[in-house]
């Protein structure tokens, strides 16, 4: 699929991005020994263009979905950093702003499409909702609406549908209703957190393709979370890897898949491709992410890295964790093994000791 | 869906022959004569002549076999006939119907005013947890279950009868005379359900709709109208009909002291004298109807839960 991330909508800011997330932390703040979850991420996203945000589980994508939309679970809060959308902060939004944000100006999806709507309220209701709240228009006037939107998302016979409940739906057609329903008020960005993990493989394919339809007739920005980098490279225009809270890698989805320079995404590259070596054995990251976070200071990779050791670079490693530099034009990385290009670096991140 | 219907009513039934069997045998279980217990209610304090309390037996038919007398009273029970009070010599029958009826109003008033409390209240400290409506809520809910009703009973009546005098303090005529009664009777489930529909609440607030839902653009209070309250209010509505069951015969205390001719009076008079057939014409009643509001329960929950549909067609 061919991608743009030219003809973005006009914004009020032209030449910012739409959503620009710095330095941001979420914590668990009644649990101070426990690290952040969230640990300094800086992220930005243009109108119109589709970022992809991968990992393996527990990385902290969905919580950084979540911050965004400023719907963590309760216990963990955004503790220091700013996310700019359209130039303001949603950090330091009221609750009344953050209501005609959601829905309204960022929409999100999510993995379990039939677990995301409520047993007891009819399809078409839920998808009525946000033009209902946003677009404050009446019940008739939202129905025919909602019909219009059901067609759009490809579900047969919307007449039928919208009066469905959500067990009456198969896991494709839900996350179809979820689809309209986030864009039916017209949003700039839409926040898609692994929107097709708990589909199978035909139904997975239809959905993407809606997405990829649907962002390009209406210019929609999108993240996208997902840890299947074919489907990053089949629709995202940038993208950005995370590792146990922390992104290790950015840069043009082209050049990342093509010469990944972190350690991490080398090895996510190669689980991915499902290569077995001369022994038959499949290729996968030794170790786990788990304990990660709470490692006291140097690379939270390091414990399953193989670059350190054979770069002689075991000792830095194990004592300065490196900062998220520019390597070329285009393109971070958070590893001491790859060569800074200072010329080109825009971070000023403090290297911790 | 059908088959389900069908098994439940058989349920029911079998419950029915069941519970008619005990009740036929309530006499029995008691240890006593009830035909002693018949004439000596008829002749006070005197010493009873032991021919007469045979020719009664005859008379009412308790010579023949258990199992005839069972079926023979069977078969008037169906017909609504229970056979006569001791006490009244009237039929049992209209008179279990009567006071059915006045405990029924009673029960579901009382249900009423608790629901009408419990669900926001339940609601409002599931959504602030911690906070002053939560610990209002726990302090309310402790007094009202800790307190018993012949406490709060007097006390209402002390405040609204006497002291402020504008409720009437017993008797059963007019929706004045229900009042306090429905009042006293509410404190309890008012605290159970309050305790339901906030621990129910709390798990639906985390559920993965609810955060959908804000996502959409909902603030908190529309969230929890459109989409917490249907879902929180699911165990309540199992409980209610626990409740309304129970009240049928059970609020023995608050009829007994407003003077309330409702089943609860009916059946502790019968005890107190040993009217058998009141006894088993309430029982029976009692239990049938209690059988048949919770299946009714079960299809109402069905109904409001569409999820719960497809789990009974499979
Ligand atoms: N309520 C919570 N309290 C404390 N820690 C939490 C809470 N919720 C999530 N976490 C932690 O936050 C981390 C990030 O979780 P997150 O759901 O963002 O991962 P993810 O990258 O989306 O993973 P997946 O691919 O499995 O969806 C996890 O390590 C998890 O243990
Ligand atoms: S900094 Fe060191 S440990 Fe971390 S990824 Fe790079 S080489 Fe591996
Ligand atoms: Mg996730």
């Amino acid at each position: 699929m061919e991608k743009s991330t030219s003809a973005a909508k006009a914004s009020p800011h032209p030449g910012e991005p739409l959503l620009e997330i710095s330095n941001l932390r979420v914590s668990v703040p009644d649990a101070p020994n426990v690290k952040p979850i969230i640990d300094g991420i800086s992220l930005h996203i243009n109108a119109g263009e589709v970022v992809a945000l991968v990992g393996e589980s527990g990385s902290g994508k969905s919580m950084t979905a979540l911050s965004l939309m400023q719907l963590l679970p309760t216990g963990l809060t955004t503790t220091a950093g700013t996310i700019k959308f359209d130039g303001e902060d949603i950090l330091t939004m009221s609750q009344r702003q953050l209501n005609h944000l959601r829905g309204g100006r960022i929409a999100m999806l999510f993995q379990q499409p039939q677990a995301m709507l409520d047993p007891t309220s009819r399809v078409g209701t839920q998808v009525a909702e946000p033009i209902r709240v946003h677009r404050h228009v009446d019940r008739t006037t939202a129905r025919a609406r909602v019909l219009e939107l059901l067609g759009e998302v490809g579900i047969p016979d919307p007449g039928a549908r919208v009066d469905c409940f959500s067990y009456e739906l198969s896991g494709g057609m839900a996350q179809r209703v979820m689809i309209a329903a986030a864009l039916s008020a017209n949003p700039d960005l839409l926040i898609a957190d692994e929107p097709t993990t708990a589909l199978d493989v035909t139904v997975q394919a239809q959905i993407l393709k809606l997405l990829d339809d649907e962002r390009r007739k209406r210019k929609l920005a999108v993240l996208l979370i997902t840890h299947d980098l074919s489907i990053v490279s089949a629709l995202a225009d940038r993208v950005a890897v995370m590792y146990a809270g922390r992104i290790v890698e950015e840069g043009p989805t082209q050049q990342i898949l093509k010469s990944p320079q972190h350690p991490y995404t080398k090895a996510l590259i190669q689980c991915s491709l499902l290569k077995a070596d001369s022994e038959g054995n499949l290729f996968s990251i030794p170790g786990g992410a788990a304990q990660a976070r709470d490692l006291e200071k140097g690379c939270r990779f390091l414990p399953r890295c193989g670059t350190a050791a054979a770069g002689n670079l075991h000792e830095q490693c194990t004592h300065l964790e490196p900062a998220l530099d520019s390597y070329n034009d285009c393109c971070k990385a958070r590893c001491w093994a790859v060569k800074p290009n200072r010329a080109h670096s825009d971070v000023h991140e403090e290297r911790r000791p | 869906m059908w088959m389900i219907a069908l098994q439940r009513f058989l349920i029911l039934c079998l419950t029915l022959v069941v519970i008619s069997l005990l009740a036929f045998l309530v006499p029995y279980m008691s240890g006593g004569d009830p035909v002693r217990t018949i004439v000596q209610s008829r002749v006070g304090d005197m010493a009873i002549d032991p021919a007469s309390v045979e020719t009664m037996r005859v008379h009412l038919g308790l010579d023949r076999p258990l199992y005839v007398q069972y079926l023979g009273w069977l078969w008037s029970a169906i017909h609504g006939d229970f056979g006569y009070s001791f006490v009244s010599r009237s039929p049992v029958g209209p008179e279990v119907a009567r006071a059915l009826v006045v405990s029924f109003t009673l029960a579901m008033s009382a249900l009423g005013i608790a629901l009408a409390v419990a669900l926001p209240l339940g609601t409002l400290s599931a959504m602030w947890p911690g906070k002053t409506i939560d610990t209002v809520a726990t302090f309310v809910t402790q007094t009202f279950v800790a307190v018993p009703e012949y406490w709060f009973a007097p006390m209402a009546v002390l405040v609204f009868s006497l002291y402020l005098g504008i409720l009437p303090s017993a008797g059963w005529d007019g929706p004045a005379s229900l009042v306090l009664p429905a009042l006293v009777l509410s404190l309890r489930p008012l605290a159970y359900f309050t305790r339901v529909s906030r621990a129910a609440m709390i798990d639906v607030l985390q559920a993965p709709y609810i955060t959908a839902a804000r996502s959409r653009g909902l603030n908190m209070n529309q969230t929890v109208v459109h989409h917490g309250i249907r879902n929180g209010a699911m165990p309540v509505v199992t409980l209610f009909a626990l409740w309304l069951a129970g009240l049928l015969g059970g609020s023995v205390v608050v009829e007994v002291i407003f003077a309330i001719p409702g089943m609860g009076r009916l059946i502790y008079e019968a005890v107190v004298n040993n009217d058998v057939p009141v006894l088993q014409g309430s029982f029976v009643c009692i239990v049938a109807l209690s059988v048949l509001i919770n299946t009714l329960a079960d299809a109402l929950y069905i109904l409001l839960n569409p999820a719960v549909r497809i789990r009974h067609v499979h």
